[in-house]
């Protein structure tokens, strides 16, 4: 009788000690499929495109784009970066050449995407450069160890990137994922006791494909995607806070093409806190 | 005690169901009323697991006009919610100013709204303001599970997937504000609806809500 009693009192705290860890758990949890190997970009000039959009929401490529925009405006690590804004101003791109383009980059979308082992942490302060945040900001980043699937096509016309004044084009395509799932728990595995329906949102995930300018080549691709799940309450209020899982994608492959997760948030970041 | 055992032996012929009296067993019956009350106000769980998107926007323009709420199903004008849309927003209606191409136009992705610059001029020419409000009544593809869940008292095993579908269709409702000189969605409200919602149209409360979260009125109180 006693042992039983202790196996119940340990069960019942491993319960709730995993159940603090969950809640506990903070931060933002960047992922990436595959693990490529980013090309040496040092000296190079790199175009971020505006960001294509597979879903009917376009808040994830709006909130990107105003990133992309924000995280490259100026060089990082010895790279230097096109914003988006001046991307459209150098392409001249016609409207059925730019459905084209949508139509080509989301031809391997949408792809179901989980985070794997291996979690690294980017980043965990209170202050990111001379900004002082609300609360301690943690941005872990976890790689897929496992081979890639196809993801971009492997060339595009070059037609597409007439115009630019850069080495390199970054193509950014975002796809919010939604599932419904409906559930019946049933006692013993056998009595059905309720039934759930629920309507749920992945994270924000968006491809990022570089190719070369010159030749149209791809040189890289990888999927960026944040694994914390969005609750609507979150989104509501995301625009109030200084932090939006949407803009996070961005801060990644940021960091994927540089090296550098720092400089990259805080131009993220900032404008919120100074709005 | 011969009679005493078989006493015992005939109460365990009785069925579970039935009482020591031979009638109901009343607290079986109750708790099986409790287990498919509870199944039933489950299944009658409202949805509710909108997901609303909001961009940051900076301050209410007075420069915003209104282009309507499309409806996808059919390629029109949702006359009801474009009305509901007119009035929360106080927005002038220039919707019979707009062909349903402009309309797919401003509806369009952000990308192909960015390169679109000379149609955005001659819009915004045609309807003398910078700011559209435009929406659709629309469907997205989501991905569907079944799924059963064992629970052995108060111990949950994961659940088993029974099915798996992708591209279900889903009704959606979206908002937006389309910055025209240059080129971008200022501003933008998204649901998924509930599947009732979603066949009847949008009520004059929900097309406030929405404005309201996107920052262009303000909360009643």
């Amino acid at each position: 009788m006693r042992r039983t009693l202790r196996i119940v009192r340990f069960a019942v705290a491993f319960g709730v000690a995993l159940a603090l860890s969950a809640c506990g758990q903070r931060g933002v949890q960047l992922f990436t499929h595959p693990n490529p190997k980013v090309p040496n970009l040092h000296g190079a000039t790199v175009a971020a495109f505006p960001p294509l959009s597979l879903s009917e929401e376009r808040g994830a490529s709006i909130l990107a784009l105003q990133t992309l925009d924000a995280v490259f405006a100026a060089e990082i690590s010895g790279i230097r970066f096109l914003p988006p804004t001046e991307v459209v101003a150098q392409t001249e791109l016609s409207e059925e050449e730019a459905a084209l383009l949508a139509r080509q980059m989301s031809e391997f979308l949408p792809i179901d995407v989980e985070p794997k082992r291996g979690k690294a942490r980017l980043f965990s302060r209170r202050r990111l450069g001379d900004l002082r945040l609300p609360d301690r900001l943690v941005v872990t980043l976890q790689r897929d160890p496992y081979p890639k699937r196809q993801l971009s096509p492997a060339a595009l016309p070059t037609s597409f990137f007439s115009g630019l004044t850069a080495d390199y084009a970054l193509l950014t395509v975002t796809f919010p994922g939604y599932h419904r799932i409906s559930r019946t728990a049933a006692m013993l595995g056998i009595v059905p006791l309720a039934f759930v329906r629920e309507l749920r949102a992945d994270g924000p995930r968006s491809l990022f494909a570089l190719y070369e300018v010159a030749s149209g080549a791809r040189v890289w691709d990888v999927i960026v995607g944040v694994d914390n799940r969005v609750r609507p309450a979150d989104a509501t209020a995301a625009r109030r806070r200084i932090m939006d899982y949407r803009m996070m994608p961005v801060v990644g492959v940021a960091y994927l093409l540089t090296g550098d997760v720092e400089i990259p948030l805080e131009r993220a970041i900032r404008p919120r806190m100074t709005e | 005690m011969i009679f005493r055992r078989a006493s015992k032996r005939s109460r365990s012929k009785r069925p579970a169901w039935r009482g020591r009296a031979g009638g109901l067993n009343v607290g079986l019956l109750g708790l099986l009323v409790l287990l498919v009350s509870i199944t039933v106000l489950a299944c009658e769980t409202r949805h509710r697991s909108a997901v609303l998107v909001p961009v940051g926007f900076h301050a209410a323009s007075s420069d915003v006009v209104s282009a309507g709420i499309l409806r996808r199903t059919d390629g029109q004008l949702d006359e009801v919610a474009s009305r509901h849309l007119v009035d929360a927003s106080r927005a002038p209606d220039v919707s019979s100013a707009l062909s349903p191409a402009d309309r797919d136009r401003l509806l369009a992705e952000p990308f192909r709204l960015a390169y679109a610059a000379a149609w955005r001029s001659e819009l915004q020419r045609r309807i003398g303001h910078r700011h559209v409000l435009v929406g659709e009544l629309g469907e997205s593809r989501i991905e569907t599970r079944t799924e059963w869940l064992p629970i052995f008292l108060i111990w949950i095993t994961p659940p088993f997937e029974l099915a798996r579908r992708a591209d279900v269709p889903h009704p959606i409702f979206e908002l937006r504000l389309v910055d025209l000189e240059a080129g971008r969605i200022e501003a933008e409200f998204f649901a998924m609806m509930p599947g009732k919602d979603g066949r009847e149209g949008l009520s004059a409360a929900q097309l406030e809500a929405a404005l309201v979260s996107m920052g262009l009125r303000e909360e009643r109180r």
